[in-house]
């Protein structure tokens, strides 16, 4: 029953970069995400549509970048220890169709309520109308596991219908590798199937992360307004940039390491040892630089 | 495992240099307060809130005293009078100086307190504010304060200096407003309306602070000449001055009588362009420093 547990330090190692890689997403990423997408959330009401939108990609990496910041601290903080815990988020914004996404995000909640709830309702077993009703069972309740607000419910609705042509059609199996597996660029049709999937998730993080319903829909028609053209209004521009660029830094990596069990779990490895080693202390002083204001782990209120 | 404590060892070692190196070139354009905590000790002092911060300028007084003065207010939440402000002065202050100049500007504000019971010093919040969390107040780099205080992020340490604040190394903060005098007024008639809405309501005359005026006073006197000091404020805002405590002149009578003299510069409030309405324009600052020196110079003949 008992077994001696032995350092590994390759495991250990491995577990260090996992963390490093965690703190960047929840201290660079997700803490400065934070404030823009909790300002123009707050104030959508004055803003113009592109700028709403901005709103929802902050968002959408302030809950990417500090849910999964924050599994990878604690999956590394396992390694390091020698216990080794399932991956929770397989860089799910790479994902071509919404099945995909869930199968890549939180990983393990989505199991827990596919083996718990959407297996034992049949699955994907019987009729139409059974297939309709268990889809939209497992979403909705996902989406009130998350909390007791109406705000929720239409987010799991959302993503049901979103995932339900999938299932009647029978694509939801089709992309179970990974995005332009073996290759540096996506060909044009998965760049275009990867940016629909995210456009749809980011739309529904609206009803996630909205207030109340009416300030949900509010928010909808304000982006598609006429507005949507129009520069984003933003009080700090350079600061939302500099943002926009550390994100887009964050997504590269994880591109170069969709393979992998984490961002840095490979990266760098043919790079000469001084650079590679360069490149971990730039991004602890990153995370240094960046860190400030405290901001609560989002899902710690779930 | 050895060679991973290593690891871990150099790479902290050398992120905690870099981290500390940032650090160390904070300066003026950091933030509203970081240099007041970098210098030595001094002995002719510059205390109260913003209205003090901003307005009053130690170079006028260094030409007419001859003295290095040095600004040590902060702001309305972080130094009103009371114990905290009291302890970060011991701690500034060079006793071993007995001559020194002490300008220290009274206003309503500065012995009122917001809250449930403004008589009760637990509630104060100025003790979990810098003043109160800086142990150490006359080093350079300051790390306490940077750590403990400074607002944001650290990669801010890296931004182009502002033009609109710059915080001088003898304590004086320059505000520099580019806004015309149509928008001026317009904007002092915003914030004084912000002033009546949110804070008038909140805040009452703390006897607590009043006494601990009194204490300060009294401590300074030990030290050199205590003058209070009424700055001038915008017609508008003294008018909300007036209606947080309509007899601010008499409650700090006792006060003016342990002090060596009272200025009181609302009577010339019209006279002077202000930023916002609280706080004096930089040039009428300088002519409110310059005449405020005159009249030390004035009482110090007289007597």
């Amino acid at each position: 029953m008992f077994k001696k547990r032995k350092f590994e330090e390759s495991k250990a190692v491995d577990g260090l970069r996992q963390i490093l890689w965690g703190l960047f997403k929840k201290v660079v990423i997700a803490d400065n995400c934070a404030i823009f997408a909790n300002q123009i959330f707050e104030n959508s009401a004055e803003l113009n549509g592109s700028t709403l939108v901005l709103g929802t990609v902050f968002f959408a990496f302030q809950i990417y970048g500090d849910f999964s910041g924050y599994s990878d601290i604690a999956i590394g903080i396992s390694r390091l220890f020698g216990f080794h815990l399932k991956q929770n988020f397989a860089f799910p914004y790479f994902s071509r169709d919404i099945a995909e996404f869930w199968r890549r995000w939180h990983i393990s909640l989505s199991t827990w309520f596919r083996d718990y709830l959407y297996i034992p309702l049949g699955g994907s077993r019987g009729s139409t109308f059974l297939k309709v009703r268990n889809i939209f069972i497992i979403f909705i309740v996902s989406g009130f596991w998350h909390g007791a607000n109406w705000t929720f419910i239409v987010w799991g609705a959302l993503n049901a219908a979103f995932f339900l042509p999938l299932l009647l059609f029978g694509k939801n199996r089709t992309h179970l590798n990974i995005a332009a597996q073996g290759q540096l660029l996506p060909s044009f049709k998965t760049a275009i199937a990867i940016c629909s999937t995210f456009a749809l998730t980011c739309f529904a993080w609206i009803f996630f992360r909205a207030e109340n319903i009416e300030h949900a829909f509010k928010y909808v028609m304000g982006i598609f307004s006429a507005s949507l053209f129009e520069t984003p209004t933003l009080s700090d521009k350079p600061e939302a940039l500099l943002i926009l660029l550390l994100i887009l830094f964050g997504l590269l990596i994880e591109w170069k390491a969709r393979e992998n069990l984490h961002a840095l779990e490979y990266f760098g490895f043919k790079w000469p040892k001084i650079l590679r080693r360069g490149f971990y202390l730039m991004i602890g002083f990153l995370i240094l630089l960046f860190i400030g204001t405290k901001q609560e782990f989002i899902y710690f209120q779930f | 495992m050895k060679r991973i404590v290593i690891h871990i060892l150099i790479y902290s070692s050398l992120l905690t240099v870099g981290f500390f190196a940032l650090l160390a070139t904070a300066d003026g354009a950091t933030d509203p307060f970081y240099l007041r905590f970098t210098t030595p000790q001094k002995s002719n002092l510059i205390l109260g809130t913003s209205r003090a911060a901003q307005g009053l300028q130690p170079s006028v007084f260094k030409k007419n005293f001859e003295k290095e003065f040095f600004n040590y207010a902060f702001t309305l939440p972080h130094s009103p009078f009371g114990e905290t402000y009291l302890n970060s002065i011991k701690m500034k202050l060079d006793t071993t100086v007995r001559d020194g100049i002490f300008i220290v500007t009274v206003d309503p504000w500065s012995i009122a307190s917001s809250g449930e019971n403004p008589n009760d010093p637990l509630l104060f919040q100025e003790r979990h504010l810098c003043l109160g969390t800086t142990s150490n107040v006359n080093t350079k780099p300051n790390f306490e304060y940077l750590i403990e205080n400074f607002k944001g992020k650290y990669y801010k340490l890296f931004k182009p200096k502002s033009e609109d604040m710059f915080l001088h190394k003898d304590g004086w903060l320059e505000v520099n407003h580019q806004i015309n005098s149509i928008d001026r007024l317009k904007y002092i008639e915003l914030r004084v309306a912000e002033y009546k809405k949110e804070k008038l309501p909140l805040f009452n005359f703390s006897e607590t602070r009043l006494n601990q005026l009194a204490k300060t006073v009294t401590y300074l006197k030990k030290y050199g000449r205590v003058y209070l000091v009424r700055l001038p404020v915008h017609k508008l805002m003294y008018k909300v001055d007036q209606t947080l405590i309509p007899d601010f002149n008499e409650k700090i009578n006792p006060i003016i009588l342990l002090s060596d003299g009272y200025f009181d510069l609302t009577p010339l409030n019209s006279n002077f362009e202000y930023t916002d309405g609280n706080h004096l324009e930089k040039n009428s600052g300088a002519i409110v420093s310059l005449k405020i020196a005159q009249s030390i110079q004035n009482l110090s003949k007289i007597e």
